[in-house]
Order: C-alpha cells, then structure tokens, then sequence
C-alpha cells in the first residue's frame, strides 16, 4: 500500500486528509508539527510527503531543505498551504518541492496531483 | 500626647488611607483592563490573522536584539527569532562590545560573512565597527559595535532597520509563533499607532521546542512562582488598564513595535536611564502632544514574550532596584508632565499616580509600616488593629492577584492543572507575606542611589534560554559582568 | 488566543467582590480624612478594619473558587467539545461523499463549528455543497440573528462564524453591522461582509454588495488599513469595490489610496488609466500609492513620463522613493540616468529606492551602477552604487550555498 506522511497541524484539515486519502485507498501517517515528522521520517519510508508550511513548532520549508538534504531526498513532498505569496510558493519549488497545493483546496484536485507526484516518481 | 506621638499618630492614619485609596484604584484599573481584555480577545479571530498572513495587508517589522555578552543563549534566540512565522521581517543583532564568544557562537551558527555596508546614521550612536549578513538566512544580519549599553545598541538597530517598524526584543526572549503577526495587526487597524507593547510572561519551567513555549509547566522554586502571578497582575490588569484610559506610560523593553519614523523622529532611545523602554514611551506621548498629531500607544495583552525571570533573590532584587532607579530617573527627566493639563488623562492622572504611588510608594510603604509598627510596640495604636491592617493589605493583594491569575486561566496556553492553579494561590499568599516587602524594601533604598552613574547593562544571573530537547534542570550559571 | 467563554461571567464575579472590598475601604478611608475616629476611635477603627478583613476574605475566596472551578470544567469542556467537532467533520466529510445520510432538523452548536471549519477548509463544489447545507439546516439565519442582537462579544463571534461562513443571502446584515457604533462590531462586519463579497457570483448582486458596503465604510470613516484590508479581501469583487470607491463624489484620501493600493496589489491592470490622474493628487499619501500602483502594475503610459520625472524631484522623500521604483518603467536610457542622478539624494533611503531600481533593470541597470560606483560626482552615490553590486553578488553566493 502506498504510504504518505501527512504533516498538518489544523485538524479540520487533518480529518479532510485523513478521509479524503484514505477513502482513496492510500496508508496515511498525519502528526501536527515538524519533530514528529523528522521522528517519523528517519524511523520509516513513505512514498510522499505532504507539508503544511505554517506549523507551531517552525518552519516547513526547514524541514523540506532537511528532507532534501538528509531524510529520504527522493522522496516526492507536496506542499499544502495557505501562504500564496509568490515568494513562498518560489522558495518551496527551489527547495525541491514537487508541487504545490493552496488552501482551501478541493479534495479532487488534491487527488489529481498527489496521484500525479507518485505517478512522476515511479516513472523516473 | 507629645509631638512624637501625634506624629506617629498622624503617619498611621495617612497610611491607612493611602493604602485605602491605592487598593480602591488598583481595583478600578484591574476591572477596566479586564474588560479591555475580554473585549480584544475577541476582536481578532483566527481567520484575520490568516488573512493577514495571506493576503499581504502586513506591515514589514525589523526585529532588533541587543545583545552584550550572550554567548550561552543568544544562539538559540536568535534561532527562535528568524524562524518566526511573518512574511516579511528582518532579524538585527548588535553585539554591544561583547567581551566574550558572543559574536563567535553566531559566526559560527549562522555562517555569517562580513559586509562593507552603507546605511543612515540617523541616530547618533557609539561606532559600528563591523557589520555582518547569513549566509543561510537571508533576512539576519549582525553588527558589532563599540559598548554603549542597551539603548545605544537598539538605537544602532534602527538606523541598520529596513522595514517601517521596528521591535527591539530582549536577547533572552522567546517570542509566540503569532506575537509579531498580532502586534502589527494594531498598525494597519489604526493609521495613528505609534507604538504597541506586548505581554510578558515568565518561561522558567516551560518546555521549549523549535525556540517556543509549548508546555508550560510551574517552575520549582518559589521566587519564581511568586513572579508568575506578579507579571500577570502587571500586564493582564494594571497595563491593560492604563492602555485603556489612553495613559500607557510603558512598554517593556523585553517586547515592543513601535513605528520607526516615530522612534527617530523623537531621537531614539535615550542612553541615560535603566529604564531605555518606559523613557521612550514617555518622550513619544510628550512629542506627540505636543505637535498635536494623532497619535495612539497601546498595550495589546495577545501578542506574548516568554522571559526567563531570576531565579534567586540577590538577582532579583538588583534587578527591582535598577528598574526602580529607572523609573525614578524617567519621572524627574519629565517632570514637566506632572498634572500638566496640557497632556491630559496623561499628565493629570497617570503620571501623578506614577509619582505617588509607583515612585513614592516604597518610600510611603516603608515609612508607614515602620510608623504604624512603632505605635502599635508603644501602645499609641492597638496591636489588634496594626495585625488587622497588614492582613486586609495582604488579602487586597490576593485578590488582585487571583483575578490576574483567573485571566491566565482564559488563555490558551496556561498552567494546564488545578493543582498548578493552588501553587499560584500559595503563590499569591506568599508573595504579600514577606517577598512584595522585601521588594518594597529594596525600592527604597534604590531610591536613595538614583544619582549614580548608569549606562550599564543589569548584571543577570541567568540559566540561558533551554536548547531542545530541554532538561528543566539545566543550572549552569554564567553571570553578565 | 484565549478562551471565548466564562470571562463574562468573571468579569460580573470580580465587580462584586471588588464592591465587597471598596465598601469598607471608602467607609474607613472617609471617616479617617474627616478625623471622625479621633483619638478615642481605636477600638471603632478596628471594627471597621475587622469588616473589611471579613468582606475582603470573602471577595477572595468568591474570585478564587470561580478560578478554580473554570480551570476544572473548562479543560473538560473543550476536550469534550473538540471531540464532538472532529466527529462532526468526519459525519459530514461523510454527508459530502454519500456515504452517511444527512442529519435532520436544526443542527448542535459543534455541528455548524464544523460546517463552518469545512467551508474554509474546502474549495469549489464541495465548498458550494458546505454553504447549502449551513442554510438548508437554519445556521445562517441563527447567526445573522445573533449578529445583530446581544452583547458585543456574543454578535463578534457571530459576526466572525459569518465572515467563515461567507454566505451571500448574509451581505446585507453584515453591511448594516458597519454602520453599528460599536468600532469593533463596525470593522469585524467590514472584514466579513468584503469575505461574503468575495463569494458573490452574480454580477448584478455583486455591484449592489459593492456599492452599499462601500457607501457604509465612507459613511463610517472607516482607516485606511480597513479599507485597504476590504479591498483585498473582496478578491474577485475587488473590481467592483474599487470602482465605487473611486466613483464617489469627493472619496476620503485615505478611501483613494486604499482603492488604488488594492488595484497595485490585485494587479488590476483593467484599472491602469484610472490611476493616473492620481499621480498628482495634492495629498501626498494618494500620490504616493498612485506611484506604488504604477510600479506593481508594471504600466505607465507614455503621457505619464512627465509626472513620475517630477516626482523624482518631489519635496516629499517618500514620493521620491517610490517614483524611483516607478522610473524603471521610463524609456531605458532615460531611467538609467535619472536612477543614477537619484543615487545622490539626499535621503539614504531614496538612493537605495535608486540602486534598487537599477538592479531591476538587469545588466544595463547593473552596468550603470557599476559606473557610478566608480564615477558619480557624490562620494554617496558610490557608495550606495557599490554597496547594490556586492548584495547583488551575497544573494548569488547565498543561492549557491543554500
């Protein structure tokens, strides 16, 4: 089963990922803040992250230039926020973020491009 | 009855009522600020401060931390500080002619890099001598310059500062993940902000993750109990209260944004007090009404700083007789204010309250209670009644310290159980059987050495701001100068 | 962020127990200034001083339970309320799918705190599907009603639920909040009715939104920063907004540069022309923002040189500023030296408006600033000239080491 790590500290929006990505079919991993992240991700393999850039214990893009860096670089990591400013959305891309996803967001949609990022990894 | 008797006499009863006549303001002034709080603590919600974040409608804030001989903490506060959620900030570090690894532990953290650079010298200031940029964080910078104290280094900072406003940060503070984002909410809801003060809330005990406060847990030792709910008086009843009748006299340097144009317009922050943060706040009401620009400085009990407050007594008690030297030196440098109708609510009200019962106070406190102690061990005044008043004084304070507390209670993030809840209790019972005269004490004698020469940064005797993952027990003194 | 509840009521408790104490203390403060207790008083002062002990224990203890009590029931509360939303979320989460049958009749409190967290939470027809649900089951109805009616606090949070909600049938009740005098009630009805705005489609429906919120916030006077917040809020209606905004028949300067603000932010370049008689409005505030729009719009017509030339000379130092970052929009050779006169201004922030300007021209503005480093007459102007080069050369070393 394909396994995601779902990073998200809002829980409105972590039940609608846990539901959407379930209901979908896939494994989800969700935890609120960064350090548990960086637990989970030295501890097991997941086939896409998806990261919140808001969290109350930092920054996301810190932990993506760290995923990129030490914790499963290829990992595909979808960025789901709700900073829209150019800026933001250019910094995440130049840290390797594969795409990103503004909130509020359509589960559908959220579907599409998750499916995508996984589909664009096993291709490679 | 002789003279000294009726002297005595005389000194008990205005005791009495001036004791009678504080607790009836502090209890005005508690129960305004506790309506000023409820009503901001709905004002912004959730979603505007999403909003602001994602709508760029902010306002650019130039976080400036003095700094002079920080080596253990200022690594991790920094961290903290340029890890902040705010679109856009700049973080300005001035090294105050540190003496020790201060500017060695940031080379290092942060791979800073010197820098040729021009800016405004608007202010004029002790030389800068070097100054240096991240080459990982693209918004720090750090500058070093010859020692000047506090105020000279800050006023350094805002000549360095890019952005419209500026908030100088204590180099032991950590602040909440949403402090700046709330603090600037007050500049683009009003035109006419000039400066807003924060709450500051003791750290000592809480755990740190990623450079914030996330569990708070009641410290160990008493004397730091004892500051846990004294803050809490001071900023959620007294500050909110004066913020409310539109006479705020300070805004603690631990936290603060103020307009820039409004600090250099003024002249900066003088470097001639202990108290750099209330004397500016001063100046700007006084400059400000004078020129008859609107103008507003409020206290804003949401956007919060953590502080580690002293942990002992000698620490503590050099640290109420400087801010007390301060407050002194403030009053008489503007003295001018005094029940000066010119200035308002300010001038008539506030800061003749400032004088009488602030300034004056420990010396009035001191005086009374040894008069009244003396008549009572003579037999002019009854036993029963000295013993009656000192407990009314120390139920008065439990009150306004149960109230404070009670706010804490509605934050968020507060002392989690009900047993945290009884030590704050005891805390409070505590504080007026023997600490507030302790201080009082300490008050009065600063009083008596206000002359002396100043300039200096408080000698603090501090555990440093805990890395991650934190032991509470981490004890290692290191002491400034 | 604190708890929303129970204050009111401690407020009410603290008022009695501070009454408890101010009794005695002005009955004893009274009768000690007018010297009624004289010398023989003693005993009659320490029966008074014995009340206000007595009275005062009892105002501490009164204040003290109720601290005690809100801690204990408030942690349980909320625990119990959280769970209750999150099953909520997940009941319609269902609802939205198919997969769970909907509830009937009017909804609990948690019930809607869900529908209203899902509706910011979702977008396009799973959004829509939120909406109708909040008005199929009454929620919008009951809001508008506590909206309108009740203490301050109790119409704020329903005025924020609204502005969550954004539900379009709401505009009109959240419009006539703006008029209320409560400040508070007024701005948070602003901000909600700009985020209704922002969801109405039909364009008809969407200038008369525009038009009554705009006529409201003019009559209420409402800062700048509001208005400029409103603006931006309205999103897609911003259009709208700013057209009657700008349409008024004398509009406040502090309205017009919000309005003009908001056409640079949004980059409303349909907007372009309106901008420009703006760029020599006697208040200097407009001025400046005219300029700003300018330069975020990326326009400036060509019988517009002329005004952002004279600006750069302007008294004002922040109309030169920002006619700096407008004068990389000037025919290229034209801005590359007036960029390069303006590197000598007086004020260091406008040669640093200048040096930028030049680096947002690319290799020639580069070259330029290379020149003056070297060659301009002020010994500022280098400076600032060298000083641009070198953090154009720290963002290149600071790109290749992150």
């Amino acid at each position: 089963m394909t396994g995601i790590l779902a990073i998200e500290d809002d829980w409105t929006v972590r039940t609608v990922l846990e539901h959407t990505l379930k209901s979908a079919g896939y494994d989800v991993d969700l935890v609120p803040g960064i350090s548990d992240a960086r637990q989970l991700l030295a501890e097991g393999r997941y086939d896409l992250v998806l990261l919140d850039l808001n969290l109350p214990d930092g920054n996301g893009l810190d932990l993506l230039r760290d995923i990129r860096k030490d914790l499963g670089t290829g990992v595909p990591v979808l960025v789901l926020s709700g900073l829209r400013q150019e800026e933001v959305v250019v910094r995440g891309l130049e840290l390797g973020a594969d795409d990103f996803v503004t909130k509020p967001f359509s589960p559908p949609e959220l579907l599409a491009r998750v499916g995508r990022c996984l589909g664009q990894r096993t291709g490679r | 009855m002789s003279m000294f008797e009726a002297v005595l006499a005389a000194l008990g009863v205005v005791t009495i009522v001036y004791f009678a006549v504080l607790s009836l303001l502090y209890g005005a002034f508690a129960l305004i600020g506790l309506r000023a709080v409820i009503l901001e603590s709905r004002q912004t919600s959730d979603t505007e401060l999403r909003d602001l974040m994602e709508r760029d409608v902010f306002k650019p804030v130039s976080i400036i931390v003095p700094a002079f001989n920080e080596e253990r903490s200022i690594v991790a506060a920094v961290r903290s500080f340029v890890t902040l959620h705010y679109p856009k900030f700049e973080v300005i570090v001035i090294s105050d002619g540190s003496t020790d690894g201060t500017m060695d532990r940031l080379i290092e953290a942060f791979a800073l890099v010197e820098e040729p650079r021009v800016w405004a010298r608007t202010l004029s200031t002790e030389p800068v001598t070097r100054v240096m940029r991240s080459l990982r964080d693209p918004g720090l910078i750090v500058a070093e310059k010859a020692n000047g104290g506090k105020a000279d280094a800050v006023n350094a900072g805002i000549n360095l500062a890019r952005y419209p406003l500026v908030a100088p940060v204590d180099s032991d503070c950590l602040l909440d993940a949403q402090a700046i984002l709330r603090a600037t909410r007050n500049f683009v809801k009003d035109d006419s902000m000039i400066a807003v003060g924060g709450t500051v809330r003791p750290l000592n005990g809480a755990t740190v993750v990623g450079g914030r406060a996330t569990a708070l847990r009641m410290p160990r030792r008493w004397i730091e109990r004892l500051q846990i709910v004294e803050y809490a008086r001071a900023f959620f009843l007294g500050r909110a209260g004066w913020s409310r009748m539109g006479a705020l006299l300070i805004i603690s340097g631990a936290f603060g944004i103020f307009r820039r144009d409004a600090v250099i317009k003024v002249g900066g922050f003088w470097t001639e007090t202990l108290g750099e943060d209330m004397e500016l706040v001063m100046r700007l009401h006084k400059e400000f009404a004078r020129s008859g620009l609107p103008y507003r400085i409020v206290f804003s009990p949401d956007p919060i700083c953590w502080t580690e407050v002293p942990s002992d007594l000698p620490t503590l008690l050099r640290q109420r007789s400087r801010w007390h030297r301060g407050l002194l030196t403030n009053l008489w440098r503007h003295r001018d204010m005094l029940c000066n109708p010119r200035f308002g609510r300010l001038g008539m009200f506030a800061v003749p309250f400032f004088w009488l019962f602030e300034g004056l106070g420990p010396v009035i406190e001191v005086v009374g209670f040894t008069s009244l102690l003396v008549s009572a061990a003579l037999g002019i005044l009854d036993m029963q009644v000295f013993w009656l008043f000192l407990g009314l004084a120390v139920l008065h304070g439990m009150v306004l310290s149960q109230v404070a507390a009670g706010v804490e209670a509605m934050l968020l993030q507060r002392y989690p159980s009900t047993s945290d809840r009884l030590i704050l209790f005891a805390a409070s019972l505590v504080e007026f059987l023997g600490f507030h005269q302790l201080v009082a004490v300490e008050r009065f004698l600063a009083t008596f050495q206000t002359g002396a020469r100043r300039r200096r940064w408080g000698a603090m005797t501090r555990t440093g701001i805990p890395s991650e993952p934190s032991p509470p027990s981490q004890v290692a003194a290191s002491s400034r100068r | 962020m604190w708890r929303r509840y129970g204050d009111v009521t401690f407020a009410v408790i603290f008022s009695v127990a501070i009454s408890l104490e101010a009794i005695p203390l002005g009955y004893l403060t009274w009768r000690l200034a007018a010297g009624i207790f004289g010398s023989s008083g003693g005993a009659r002062l320490g029966s008074v001083l014995l009340g206000a002990v007595g009275s005062t224990t009892a105002a501490l203890l009164l204040v003290t339970s109720y601290v005690l009590a809100y801690q204990h029931v408030s942690a349980r509360h909320e625990l119990d309320r959280a769970q209750r939303r999150q099953q909520w979320v997940a009941r319609w989460l269902g609802v939205l799918s198919g997969a769970a049958a909907e509830p009937a009749g009017s909804l609990e409190t948690e019930a809607v705190e869900a529908l209203l967290a899902l509706r910011e939470t979702l977008r396009g027809s799973e959004s829509a599907r939120v909406a109708e649900l909040l008005e199929r089951h009454g929620a919008v109805v009951e809001l508008e009603r506590s909206a309108e009616h009740g203490s301050v606090s109790g119409r704020l949070d329903a005025i924020v639920a609204l502005s969550n909600a954004r539900i379009p049938s709401a505009l009109m009740t959240l419009v006539n909040g703006v008029y209320d005098s409560n400040q508070l009630i007024s701005v948070a009805s602003a901000r909600a009715a700009a985020r209704t705005l922002a969801r109405v489609d039909d364009l008809f429906d969407r200038d008369r939104g525009a038009s009554a919120l705009a006529r409201a916030m003019e009559t209420q006077e409402l800062p700048y920063g509001i208005v400029e917040e409103v603006v931006v809020l309205a999103e897609e209606s911003a259009t709208s907004l700013i057209a009657v905004l700008l349409q008024h028949e004398r509009p406040r300067a502090p309205t017009v540069r919000a309005a003009i603000d908001g056409i640079g932010r949004l980059k409303l370049l349909i907007f372009a022309e309106e901008v420009v008689p703006f760029l020599t409005h006697a208040d200097d505030e407009v001025r400046g923002a005219a300029l700003r729009a300018v330069s975020r719009l990326g326009f400036l017509s060509e019988a517009s040189h002329g005004v952002v030339i004279a600006a750069l000379a302007d008294e004002v130092d922040f109309i030169r500023i920002h006619a700096a970052t407008a004068a990389r929009l000037l025919p290229p050779t034209q801005a590359l030296s007036l960029l390069s006169d303006r590197l000598g201004d007086r004020s260091w922030w406008v040669r640093r408006a200048a040096a930028d300007a030049l680096v947002g021209l690319g290799p020639a503005g580069l070259a330029q600033l290379g020149r003056a480093a070297r060659e301009h007459a002020d010994r500022f102007a280098r400076d600032m000239a060298e000083q641009a080069l070198r953090d154009q050369i720290s963002n290149l070393v600071r790109a290749v080491v992150a």
